[in-house]
């Protein structure tokens, strides 16, 4: 098997006396999707947000590309080939989505960026409708797709995905998740994907990852999950 | 009528100055969410770094005023942002993520500092400096009273301007000021994006700084008297402005620094000087009670 892209190994995070993460191990291989499915409030996006160092694993290590980047500061992980799009989006409010992708090309230093954008309005038109309003002023839906885009332009090895889905009409969560897929097979792009809408996450993920209270109780190949009983019970009955 | 035009034309200076400080409090407010109790004697060190200046340029033989000015405003500029970066690096970043109220407190420590190292190190007396450009414009000599533009105060509108429009091309225009957006927006996004926060907000403390100091200047050139206390006092007054405009938005300083100095001119004029600080200052309590956003200030409500 090949050097993992991201590799966590025994990771503790810690808000406070609260501990959010216990023990966590992951892998991410280069070109592969993997999708980490769980509650509300089982750790995911403390997943993610320890990974880019906010907050610090308290013990553990984090290890992306063959370097330690535990300890690194943010902006010096970020700079390294990750980009996220967080809980929330966090899109600057008062900025226009040009600028809103503008700022998404500054840990890539700004390299080519008019063609990225323009990669990006191709892959989401509704965004280049939008060009010149407010970030704060958009849509649940463009703002995600805002999001998306703007971490694409940092020109990530490695794209972490907070929830894409939430909140989002079912038309939009397929042209989300297919724009995912696509930038997967086409340009290698390597995805860490969290998700609250197990069904669909683990029909796109090669593999995925069981998220409880801070623990992970099981993983494997996607279509593996999918058809584990209790899976089913827990994440797949009612809806979908 | 001659008299009140007189008055605007001082009013409008003196609310230049306040504007320039006004800035340097409402950007670091936006960033970081701090009052820089700091700020005003940064302006008062720009004001000394100015006289030492022209001092030393008088006694190296350099007398043609507009160069003597050119050379004093890079000097004071570069040092006060010199200072501006240290105060942020040494009494406030050791504190970020610390509870609320203890950069604050940071802050009136290093202006008491500021304060005494002045006193100390340039004496506790009033520094005069001669005018530097006497005379001016006469606009109109109606009424027996002779309405004057003096040279001073277009120098001081004219680097104003210059230095406002270089601010705000920088803001606006350049990758820095997208970043120095971006923080005060969301400073844990911004991180995410590759930013180095940490730079971008001393850099922001640079930028006030250099302004401060431009303002300092301008101070010590209009009143031709400073000593190591006026920054509180106009500190205080920016201070004002900035609430007054809306703290966190740059438009609003320079608006309420300009309503700031017309209206403790107006006052002077029209009611009472020993009474024109507590004009300026009720307008910070006013504001504060009924129109706590200011006038600039945002209200708008962002989707989540």
């Amino acid at each position: 098997m090949s050097r993992p892209l991201l590799a966590l190994a025994g990771v503790n995070t810690f808000y406070g006396a609260v501990q959010a993460l216990k023990n966590v191990d992951l892998t991410v291989t280069e070109g592969e999707i993997v999708t980490l499915i769980g509650a509300n409030g089982a750790g995911k996006s403390t997943l993610m947000m320890t990974l880019c160092g906010q907050p610090r694993a308290r013990s553990g290590q984090i290890v992306y590309d063959g370097e330690d980047i535990t300890t690194l500061p943010t902006h010096l992980i970020m700079r390294r080939g990750i980009a996220q799009a967080p809980e929330g989006r966090r899109i600057f409010p008062r900025m226009s989505v040009r600028e809103n992708l503008i700022m998404g090309a500054e840990s890539a230093g700004y390299r080519d960026y008019d063609a990225d954008i323009a990669r990006v309005f191709a892959l989401f038109p509704r965004l280049d409708e939008r060009q010149s309003q407010r970030g704060g002023t958009l849509s649940g839906g463009e703002q995600q797709m805002l999001a998306i885009g703007r971490a694409l332009m940092a020109r990530p090895r490695l794209l972490l995905l907070d929830e894409p889905s939430l909140g989002l009409a079912p038309l939009i969560v397929r042209q989300i998740f297919q724009a995912i897929r696509a930038l997967n097979r086409e340009t290698g792009l390597t995805v860490l994907l969290v998700e609250q809408n197990a069904f669909q996450a683990l029909r796109l993920a090669h593999r995925g990852y069981v998220l409880v209270n801070g623990v992970i109780t099981m993983s494997g190949p996607g279509a593996e999950l999918l058809a584990r009983p209790e899976i089913r019970a827990a994440y797949l009955e009612g809806g979908h | 009528m001659a008299y009140a035009l007189q008055q605007l034309i001082n009013g409008i200076t003196l609310g230049m100055i306040y504007g320039l400080i006004a800035v340097g409090y409402t950007m670091v407010y936006g960033i970081i969410g701090m009052i820089n109790f700091a700020h005003g004697d940064v302006f008062m060190i720009g004001a000394f770094l100015s006289l030492i200046a022209l001092s030393g340029l008088a006694s190296l033989g350099i007398t043609a005023v507009p160069l003597a000015l050119a050379i004093t405003l890079v000097f004071a500029a570069a040092l006060a942002a010199l200072y501006g970066w240290t105060i942020e690096r040494v009494a406030y970043r050791p504190l970020r993520g610390s509870f609320r109220l203890a950069p604050l407190i940071s802050a009136i420590g290093m202006s008491i500092t500021l304060q005494n190292f002045a006193q100390v190190s340039q004496g506790a007396r009033v520094k005069p400096l001669a005018p530097l450009l006497p005379g001016g414009l006469v606009l109109s000599h109606g009424e027996g009273f002779a309405v004057q533009l003096s040279w001073m105060q277009i120098a001081i509108a004219l680097t104003t301007v210059l230095c406002l429009g270089v601010f705000t091309w920088l803001v606006t225009r350049t990758p820095l000021g997208r970043a120095m957006r971006a923080c005060e927006q969301d400073l844990k996004m911004a991180s995410l994006l590759g930013i180095d926060i940490n730079q971008t907000i001393g850099l922001t403390f640079v930028i006030g700084a250099a302004l401060a100091a431009v303002a300092g200047l301008m101070f010590l050139l209009y009143y031709g008297a400073i000593d190591f206390y006026i920054g509180f006092v106009a500190g205080v007054k920016a201070f004002t402005a900035a609430v007054l405009g809306g703290i966190g938005s740059l438009p609003g300083a320079v608006l309420g620094g300009l309503l700031i100095g017309l209206i403790e001119t107006f006052w002077s004029a029209y009611f009472s000087v020993q009474y024109k600080d507590v004009a300026a200052f009720s307008i910070l309590a006013i504001t504060l009670v009924f129109l706590p956003t200011g006038l600039l200030g945002r209200t708008d409500v962002e989707k989540v």
